[in-house]
């Protein structure tokens, strides 16, 4: 039920800001496609510390009491909250990348939806594989080994795909 | 006199289960993916590029 909410979650990111890019649908693409090319090398340089900069956040986390309530309830509550990406510490630039991207590109609303879905899913990825694992100590020990190179080679394989995409 | 007690081992995957479930697996199955969709399946794109992005979050709660 946590992967559950956490699909559900994603898909609600994505549908705000599918409807939220209508907005700024009247700005020549030219603008539009070159601020998220900015934007995508911005968070690349911000991964490799090339530059330094805090990323804005909402720095509230889901309180533990959502868990002690009920708990079949609480972890999908939990896992929506986690996959809307607003409650929850965003530690990489890529979901920024990935918003701007969205609000901009110009694309249709189901475009946004499964954008916000794949957000829900490599939320989803994380606990999959830790449980697939079968050694979830030894599996938080090599994240924390790779993190650094998770979101290096996520952010740029975002800015390779973008380039492919939009120019 | 007792006999020494072997090290304690902490408890590791091994072979194959390892290295399929390593951490890095999602994003190098994901990077090249979002290349050839962009080249032969442009929303699927989307998608993949959502996924990189929630699964750079790995570790955050």
């Amino acid at each position: 039920m946590f992967v559950v909410g956490l699909v559900a979650g994603g898909l609600l990111s994505g549908l705000v800001l599918g409807l939220a890019s209508g907005l700024f649908a009247p700005l020549p693409s030219a603008w539009r496609h070159g601020a998220i090319g900015l934007v995508a090398l911005l968070g690349l340089l911000r991964e490799t510390g090339a530059v330094r900069f805090p990323l804005p956040q909402n720095t509230r986390q889901v309180p533990q009491h959502v868990l002690q309530r009920n708990l079949l309830q609480g972890a999908t509550q939990f896992g929506f909250e986690l996959g809307t990406g607003v409650r929850t510490f965003v530690s990489s630039s890529a979901p920024y990348v990935l918003a701007v991207a969205v609000l901009l590109a110009g694309q249709r609303l189901h475009i946004a939806i499964l954008a916000g879905l794949g957000f829900g899913g490599g939320r989803a990825a994380t606990p999959l594989v830790r449980y697939a694992s079968g050694a979830v100590a030894d599996w938080d020990t090599r994240l924390g080994a790779r993190l650094r190179v998770i979101t290096v080679a996520g952010c740029g394989a975002m800015v390779a795909a973008l380039a492919l995409l939009l120019v | 006199m007792t006999a020494a007690l072997p090290p304690a081992r902490s408890h590791q995957a091994t072979g194959p289960r390892r290295w399929a479930t390593d951490p890095l697996v999602p994003v190098l199955l994901l990077a090249p993916a979002g290349g050839l969709a962009a080249a032969q399946a442009p929303a699927l794109t989307w998608a993949v590029l959502g996924g990189l992005a929630g699964y750079t979050l790995s570790g955050s709660v």
